[in-house]
């Protein structure tokens, strides 16, 4: 039996089609990341499966049961964090756990010594006891977290758990729930638009405009859709015409904006480069940088589908 | 039942008292009123009548914070709620939106107390008087249930429709302090205009607080007679149907789209 059966899945909002005719399935103990831009569709998804949301058709199951017919069951049985600050700010982070164990049905008693355990897995002991309001915006998400992990609900469905972590809190955090499916052997189902993310993943899905693009184990994806080499340009200041030299330069014109710079999607690197360092000089663009790197599962996502993840 | 129960109203509770600003408008304000009333407007009063007077002038006061317990800080907590997603948390939950909402009205009901002892307490310190016991005592309870429910009624339309916190306090105390101020909460009621007189006894808080007035100071401080039978049904019966309303709001808004 799967953790999660998801079969011809759509919601609609009027006219709008959030998700339209989704089918996946995620097995029992594996973190399984769905993956795709603001809007793709997947914080709906997550929603339907944790019974916030009726779908307007098709089926899910969670451990067997259907969500529309069994909801209270499958309300037994998960734990979901939605991507807002959901914690009261006017309570401290003790409370806020003690609040979300007491929803669970956990009594008191035992819901006093899971906040003190959980508060110090997510390194918060120390701020139990101030109000959540006093809280960095990093401090609030662990705390939130930390909520995911109360009751030993068998499925965690998390939606954008690292929003507001800086990079090395995303990594410990990453790190928390692989323990939970590698040790505790839970089921935790993931909705990101980071890329980073979804590499601890056992198993990601791409979405893209309401609909499954693309499904498979991080590396597989990589390797079914990244044939070429990437090069990254970082420049003192980067533009429009840049980006037009690089898109003349790079495969089927696929070049992907970053922060600091552009990655290019090249067939022989080591000719590729001096060709660019000289073409974008000429152009009065300064090159800080010229790397050729690793593919990533944005990388994997932005050949497929033409568009980034940000 | 009772755990999720309990937690909501442990929640809502906290919020309301650890929250400055609620504090502010629906204790301090109110209590504020007491002092400036006892204190300056009750100047060229024959001293005989004086802590009568100004135990009306509490008793309103007591209702107005009613008042804006239910119509801004009830609003507020659950425009805020619903802004930080805690609604689509609660609905991943075992717990059902009679608890939810049983909770929040508890948490209400008890902060109306808390608050309305406190404009009480001013009141008595600054010579106000009451001579209530008994049956009437328990009375006087019962009506000042009334304002509580409507007003919380007009707080749950209010929650379930504001886009944010701050929209549903601005127009929670907006429509309590216009209100009170049309309807005989804040003057007394033979000052008001006819068209507002009739309007003082339709609209279901400031009726039931000059219900509360009669029952506790008689009809010449309550400036008519509200709980003659047929007054007395309707204002039980608008109280009600506007709570209800509130409810049926509140469900459809915040709690119809979960399975």
């Amino acid at each position: 039996m799967y953790a999660v059966e998801v079969e011809d899945v759509s919601k609609l909002y009027g006219d709008v089609t959030a998700v339209d005719g989704v089918s996946l399935t995620v097995d029992r103990g594996v973190l399984y990341a769905i993956m795709g831009p603001n809007g793709s569709g997947k914080s709906t998804l997550l929603s339907m499966i944790a019974t916030v949301n009726r779908p307007t058709s098709g089926v899910i199951k969670v451990m067997g049961h259907d969500i529309v017919e069994e909801a209270d069951e499958v309300r037994r049985l998960i734990n979901y964090i939605p991507e807002f600050n959901f914690s009261s700010k006017h309570l401290t982070g003790f409370e806020n756990i003690i609040l979300y164990a007491s929803l669970l049905g956990i009594p008191r008693s035992e819901a006093r010594g899971i906040a003190e355990e959980l508060l110090r897995r997510v390194g918060l002991r120390d701020a139990a006891n101030r109000l959540v309001s006093t809280y960095s915006r990093g401090m609030r998400r662990r705390l939130e977290l930390a909520t995911a992990l109360i009751g030993d609900r068998p499925l965690i469905i998390l939606d954008e758990p690292s929003g507001g972590l800086d990079p090395s809190m995303r990594r410990i955090v990453m790190g928390w729930l692989l323990e939970e499916v590698k040790e505790r052997g839970k089921t935790i189902l993931l909705a990101t638009h980071i890329g980073e993310d979804a590499e601890a993943a056992d198993r990601v899905a791409f979405m893209k405009d309401g609909r499954v693009v693309a499904e498979g184990s991080p590396e597989d994806l990589k390797r079914r859709y990244i044939k070429e080499s990437i090069i990254d340009v970082k420049l003192a200041a980067k533009g429009l015409k840049a980006m037009e030299l690089l898109r003349g330069l790079a495969i089927d014109g696929r070049v992907m904006e970053t922060d600091e710079g552009y990655r290019v999607f090249v067939e022989e690197p080591e000719k590729m480069t001096p060709r660019i360092v000289e073409s974008l000089n000429s152009s009065g663009y300064k090159v800080l940088e010229i790397n050729t790197s690793t593919p990533t599962l944005e990388d994997a996502f932005f050949k497929m589908t033409g568009s980034t993840l940000g | 039942m009772w755990l999720r129960m309990t937690a909501i109203f442990e929640k809502t509770f906290k919020e309301f008292i650890r929250d400055r600003s609620s504090l502010f408008w629906t204790i301090a304000w109110p209590a504020l009123w007491v002092v400036l009333d006892c204190l300056i407007f009750t100047q060229g009063i024959p001293k005989p009548i004086l802590p009568r007077i100004k135990a009306s002038m509490t008793l309103q006061m007591m209702g107005f914070a009613i008042m804006l317990a239910g119509m801004a800080n009830l609003p507020a907590s659950i425009a805020g709620d619903r802004e930080r997603g805690v609604y689509r948390k609660l609905a991943s939950t075992p717990i059902k939106a009679w608890e939810d909402a049983t909770g929040r009205l508890l948490a209400l009901l008890l902060f109306s107390v808390v608050s309305s002892l406190i404009v009480l307490a001013v009141g008595l310190a600054l010579g106000s008087r009451f001579e209530v016991t008994g049956i009437r005592l328990l009375k006087s309870i019962g009506v000042a249930l009334l304002p509580l429910l409507s007003s919380g009624g007009v707080g749950l339309i209010i929650g379930s429709t504001a886009g944010s916190a701050h929209s549903a306090v601005s127009i929670g105390v907006g429509i309590a302090v216009i209100t009170s101020a049309v309807s005989g909460v804040f003057a007394p009621y033979q000052m008001l205009p006819k068209g507002l007189k009739i309007f003082s006894k339709l609209y279901p808080p400031s009726t039931s607080i000059s219900a509360l007035i009669y029952l506790i100071l008689g009809r010449r401080y309550a400036g008519s007679n509200p709980l003659t039978r047929l007054h007395a049904i309707y204002i039980v019966a608008s109280s009600l149907l506007l709570h209800l309303l509130g409810l049926w709001l509140y469900h459809l808004k915040l709690w119809s789209r979960r399975l």
